[in-house]
């Protein structure tokens, strides 16, 4: 019996050292960015700079507000790094003076309306909240945000939850302010499930679960390209434009290595694999765009108008009135 | 209330005959012990009876009825017997008066009758005044009379114990004895009773049933049990036995001359009768029992030995003597005058000579 | 240092480490909750029972906790009677499987079932929208049914180990005592054996009642998505609301959450006690009396084991299939199929790397520190006379019958920075909880053990010479050895894949398996979620097959 205890110890023991970390530089992100195109580009970047070990904590905006709030109640930020869509997050960040203001080399060769106007981020990662529907099932999709409230929809439209995710928050509130209250209470009367985040909503549609979301469009592109039966249709009233942006931490250690990821994200090179591994629409003109993908100015072009000043008055406001009204909570 | 036969009941489990081609008549209000060593196939005999085993072949009957045969099975519940279990089997979540009321109440006995029934019953075994107690407040002995209680109230037409007093301590156990003696003498039902106790068997029973290897070895009064038991087995099983093994010297008229079988002369002798339909065999083994060997002073028998160790019992002293390489054990009264050391003769009138086929564990069967 | 010292040494160091970890934190968790702005205060309480959000989460728990029971013992009973009593074909497979439900975390037996049962993308969905020919589909997890019914599925080997056992250890001749009395087979099962079974079958119910109130996997996955919040999902929620006031409103839902799994344990003790209990069970081993099914034996038998294929086996095989695709959802074809989700969580993403390479050594160090505090409680509780060791019973029971998420939330407010010690996401938080919440199963096996350690045998030690360290090291450990391996393996094995706490505890840099799978599958990794939850399952197989090992060779011995 010894011998099979000490059997399972050793066992147990060489599993971890065969996953043991070697000693490198650790940074750590907090980030919104699915896992999967995370872990590609996580491996991309290793690639480039094989002495940083990136770590990443993905979870929903709504979820790392909470856990940064913990952690300075602690008294220390964890993370080196934030990236996020919601970039009325970061504005709020930068008001209580806890992001590290950086001029990137690469910042001049970004469109000026993703940089900060006072340099304490980037709008990094292009995507935009649109209308996806599964085609195995939807032949004439809705074209507008308000095609949705029609009854034919009802008990099939998904969409996430806006105090998780920071896309659906800031698209609750350019919505909200476009369409009032009485737009979200049109979707609650539809049945409208909202779930956690975007990946679940879109996977759901792709599925077949639900029929159509209100989801992001470049996961609709990633999963279209897989050949699951989804496609997306960017509304006629505007797709909810949302440059996610990175930022770090003024209470970062590890400063010098946190600016080389910024820098990656911003090259072309990082640009080409996001692209690549998300489907995202590039911030650079010098790199391609996904197939079939508008370019950053078509979409600028297209989206729903929004003022970086109403959305942070009004985002608290329209993302408790969703939850109150869709959730009833 | 009715008789029980059995007709060459076997009982098979998987390769072992537990029960093997036993056939017994059990009369209208007899009482009846099973005996035998743990595993001799008794405690399923009774379960045969009862109808919780079906016989592989052979048959049950009570009374004119056919309960149980190998295609034929009256289940427990409609053979109106009683039946007592060795670890009181009484209901722990029911008093002491709805463990007797029990199958009064599935026999639909109305109110007043069934009340005047169970508090007679309960009070004929003696727990007047304790029937609304819970079984987990009465103590063994008292649990053992309700469980004696329930199988008595329906007036079944045979009363089954399994062993009914073996988780008692030993007053208990024989003041029990002689209550259920007391109740059958008052009820006069049939009543079979498994024991390995010989000493419950020899005071309750009017037959014993001595059983072995599923077998039937004996069927007799207690008296005949004891006085002739029909091999060496049962001699052995009952009471105290000296074995010898000897030889036939002399043979006539239905009685013979068997003499020990040692080498030195003269030989320890006696007088055995010839046993009915049985011829006396040439060779055998000489059954004394203690008490009916007698001690002479030395020189005054034809055998004498040495006593090598003296047992007082009250009564009756238990000496061993060693005589020509044997053991004997012999009872003495307690007034007899013998010491260790001693040169004693042996005697005896009355002896039973087997045919030397049986084998006798000599570590075994003294009791 | 002189014998007694190291002896007040070691009992001192155990019991402080007890107050520390249970006293010390439960007794914040009951404060914080009285308290507002820093007065002593009733506003948490009141603000509770006057909000639907919070109200109803309580009321929510007690009738998921109540209908779960039911299911549990329509399930239970019934399948511990065919086991126990009948002559049913294939016992001993039957057993297991109603066994496998007990070794399966149940957030990973809601990530099956909504393999199952989601709306028209589940299998059994598909199977039946392809067979009616409708794009309409009939079964929906994410309802309180299919929590119910997924809630009943994991808690019903309480029930039924609880009366297997009873029916087991019961007494034949009670029954037969009945069928010679005039009773049908029928009667006798009315009249005795479901009163003598019934404290068992209660017994087995609250069990169930209290794994279900402290779930917070299968009230997450299935029924948030429904808007059905249970105490545990809605203390989750205001934990991650990330401000002071849900803190103090998740304690005040904590205490009552607490409350009720103390009252439960209370009502089940007092079940037990008042069972007429020590009569049924029979000193010596019985043969229970079997009931022949006969010409019934093989319908019963397909109708047992069907049902156990599909409320046992199909969901774990529906994990397994949706570990194998390329993307949820896509038509089970040779096309959709692919290991890269299995590539993916064991090399590829760091967060499933560090998640596996955390719980084993989480598990390791929280099993070694447990049986080690387990092992001198136990000590002070079975072997000496020192006042106050009920308490020291008392602190290491009742952690693990209060609900994870009410330790999780009690480890907060205690380590995390107020009273000087700040083990915020860090791994020592997650050990510290594990500790604390279960130690009780070292405790209580090493107990069993040191019960029968004979004092003549300590005292021939001390007689000898050997001082009390030399005599707890050469004379109590080797004869306490089974417990101590019992009692580890007992704390290993559900720390590996721990979920109730570690979900309120795991910081950026501790994610652990349970974590891991929560998350994939919270935020639509399905077939990600998938693979790591089927490595899982195949882990605790394993696991489980060597521990029978260990177990059995020692029993052989």
């Amino acid at each position: 019996m010894r011998k099979a205890c000490a059997a399972l110890s050793v066992g147990l023991l060489a599993i971890l050292v065969g996953f043991g970390v070697a000693a490198k530089e650790t940074l750590l992100i907090y980030t919104s960015t699915p896992v999967e195109i995370m872990t590609k580009l996580e491996q991309m970047f290793e690639a480039t700079y094989p002495d940083i070990d990136l770590q990443v904590f993905r979870s929903g905006t709504g979820n790392i507000a909470a856990k940064l709030a913990a952690e300075r109640e602690a008294g220390k930020i964890q993370a080196d790094l934030i990236w996020v869509a919601e970039y009325t997050y970061l504005e709020e960040l930068k008001a209580q003076n806890l992001l590290y203001k950086y001029e990137s080399p690469e910042a001049k060769n970004i469109p000026a309306l993703l940089v900060d106007k006072d340099g304490y981020y980037y709008g990094a990662r292009i995507f935009a909240l649109v209308i996806a529907y599964n085609t195995n099932f939807v032949k004439d999709p809705p074209r507008t945000w308000t095609d949705l409230l029609d009854p034919k929809w009802k008990g099939q439209i998904v969409t996430a939850n806006p105090s998780y995710s920071g896309s659906n928050a800031i698209a609750a509130a350019v919505l909200g302010m476009e369409y009032g209250l009485d737009y979200f209470r049109g979707l609650a009367a539809n049945k409208t499930t909202v779930v956690q985040g975007n990946s679940q909503s879109v996977t759901e549609v792709a599925a077949g679960a639900y029929l159509v979301g209100l989801t992001l469009d470049n996961m609709v592109r990633g999963l279209k390209a897989q050949g699951s039966p989804i496609d997306l249709v960017y509304p006629d009233d505007g797709p909810i434009f949302l440059p996610s942006p990175i930022g770090i931490f003024a209470t970062s250690e590890r400063i010098e290595a946190a600016k080389k990821f910024v820098d990656y994200v911003l090259s072309a090179e990082g640009q080409q694999a996001l692209v690549e591994v998300g489907a995202y629409i590039p911030a650079r003109t010098d790199v391609a765009g996904p197939a079939g993908a508008p370019t950053l100015d078509e979409l600028v072009a297209k989206a729903m108008p929004a003022e970086i000043e109403a959305i942070v008055a009004n985002i608290d406001f329209y993302t408790q009135q969703f939850v109150k009204i869709l959730l009833g909570q | 209330m009715a008789g029980i036969t059995l007709r060459r009941v076997t009982k098979q489990f998987g390769d072992v005959k537990a029960v093997d081609g036993v056939s017994l008549d059990i009369a209208d209000g007899e009482i009846v012990c099973f005996l035998g060593p743990s595993g001799c196939g008794k405690t399923t005999t009774l379960r045969l009876i009862a109808g919780f085993e079906r016989p592989t072949a052979g048959e049950v009957w009570i009374g004119n009825k056919l309960v149980s045969a190998a295609k034929e099975l009256v289940p427990p519940e409609r053979r109106n017997l009683g039946m007592v279990f060795q670890n009181y089997a009484v209901w722990p979540h029911m008093t002491v008066f709805d463990n007797v009321a029990y199958p009064l109440r599935l026999r639909k006995v109305p109110g007043a009758q069934l009340r005047t029934k169970v508090m007679e019953t309960i009070a004929l075994v003696g727990l007047a005044g304790l029937e609304k107690r819970y079984p987990e407040q009465l103590s063994g002995g008292q649990q053992q009379r309700v469980a004696l209680a329930r199988a008595l109230v329906v007036e079944p037409d045979a009363l089954l114990l399994d062993e009914p007093l073996s988780n008692l301590d030993a007053k208990l156990r024989e003041k029990m004895r002689f209550e259920i003696m007391d109740l059958h003498r008052r009820l006069r039902m049939t009543l079979v009773y498994v024991t390995h106790d010989q000493a419950e068997a020899m005071v309750l029973s009017d037959r014993v049933v001595i059983m072995n290897q599923g077998k039937v070895v004996q069927v007799g009064s207690p008296w005949e049990i004891y006085r002739e038991p029909a091999d060496p087995f049962v001699a052995d099983f009952i009471g105290l036995a000296n074995f010898v093994p000897a030889v036939l010297v002399e043979e006539a008229g239905g009685e013979g001359v068997a003499e020990a079988d040692t080498p030195r002369r003269p030989r320890f002798r006696c007088v055995v009768p010839s046993r009915p339909g049985r011829a006396l065999p040439a060779n055998g083994i000489l059954f004394v029992r203690p008490e009916e060997v007698e001690l002479l002073p030395a020189g005054e028998a034809e055998v004498t030995g040495t006593v090598t160790r003296v047992t007082f019992l009250g009564a009756r002293l238990d000496v061993r003597v060693e005589a020509d390489g044997a053991e004997w054990r012999v009872e003495a009264p307690a007034g007899a005058r013998v010491r260790e050391g001693d040169r004693v003769g042996l005697v005896t009138e009355r002896a039973i000579f087997f045919d030397a086929k049986g084998e006798i564990d000599e570590t075994e069967g003294v009791a | 240092m002189g014998p007694r010292l190291t002896r007040t040494l070691a009992f001192g160091v155990a019991v402080a480490v007890l107050m520390a970890l249970v006293a010390f934190p439960l007794g914040i968790l009951f404060y914080k909750s009285f308290v507002r702005a820093g007065e002593p205060s009733l506003g948490n309480y009141s603000e509770v029972f006057s909000d639907g959000r919070n109200y109803l989460p309580f009321w929510n728990t007690v009738k998921l906790g109540f209908w779960t029971v039911l299911l549990a013992a329509a399930i239970g009973v019934p399948l511990a009677w065919a086991v126990a009593r009948t002559d049913l074909p294939g016992r001993w497979l039957l057993e297991n499987l109603c066994l496998l439900p007990y070794m399966i975390p149940p957030f990973i037996g809601a990530i099956a079932w909504v393999q199952l049962l989601a709306p028209r993308v589940g299998y059994a969905n598909r199977l039946w929208m392809s067979l009616v020919g409708t794009t309409t589909s009939p079964f929906n997890i994410y309802s309180f049914g299919g929590m119910v019914w997924v809630m009943g599925l994991y808690s019903f080997p309480f029930v039924f180990i609880a009366v297997r056992g009873a029916l087991e250890r019961m007494n034949p001749s009670l029954e037969e005592a009945a069928r010679i009395s005039g009773a049908g087979r029928f009667r006798v099962v009315r009249d005795i054996t479901i009163p003598l079974v019934l404290p068992s079958v209660m017994s087995g119910m609250m069990l169930a009642f209290l794994y279900t109130v402290a779930n917070f996997g299968i009230p997450a996955l299935i029924g948030m998505r429904a808007r059905i919040f249970v105490l545990t999902t809605r203390i989750y929620s205001y934990v991650y609301r990330g401000d002071f006031a849900g803190i103090q409103l998740a304690a005040a839902l904590s205490v009552l959450l607490m409350v009720l799994a103390v009252a439960l344990l209370v009502l089940n003790q007092w079940i037990l006690r008042r069972q007429h209990g020590a009569a049924i069970i029979s000193g010596k081993s019985v043969r229970p009396t079997v009931v022949e099914l006969g010409r019934w034996r093989y319908p019963v038998a397909g109708v047992v084991y069907l049902f156990l294929s599909l409320a046992i086996i199909a969901p774990l095989v529906a994990l397994f299939l949706t570990s194998f695709l390329r993307a949820w959802g896509l038509p089970l074809a040779w096309s959709s199929f692919t290991i890269r989700n299995y590539r993916y969580v064991l090399f590829e993403y760091s967060l499933t790397k560090t998640a596996i390479v955390n719980s084993l050594s989480l598990a390791l160090i929280a099993a070694s520190a447990a049986t080690a505090l387990g092992a001198i409680l136990a000590y002070i509780s079975t072997k000496t006379q020192i006042r106050g060791r009920r308490v020291v019973d008392m602190l290491c029971t009742l952690p693990n019958a209060i609900p994870g998420t009410v330790v999780a939330l009690a480890m907060i407010l205690a380590w995390s920075g107020q009273f000087k010690v700040n083990l915020y996401n860090t791994f020592a938080m997650l050990i510290v909880a594990y500790v604390a919440h279960y130690t009780f199963y070292a405790f209580r096996n090493i107990s069993a053990s040191l019960v029968q350690i004979h004092p003549s045998l300590e005292e021939a030690a001390r007689i000898a010479g050997a001082g009390w360290l030399q005599n707890f090291r050469d004379v109590v450990v080797p004869l306490i050895r089974p417990g101590l391996v019992a009692g580890w393996l007992l704390v290993f094995m559900p720390t590996l894949r721990e979920l109730n706490m570690s979900i309120l505890l795991y910081g950026p840099r501790t994610p652990t398996i349970g974590v891991a799978v929560f998350e994939l599958q919270d935020a639509g990794y399905y077939h990600i979620a998938a693979a790591l939850a089927a490595l899982v399952v195949a882990v605790i197989f394993v696991t489980n097959l060597i521990v029978r090992r260990i177990v059995g060779g020692r029993r052989r011995a």
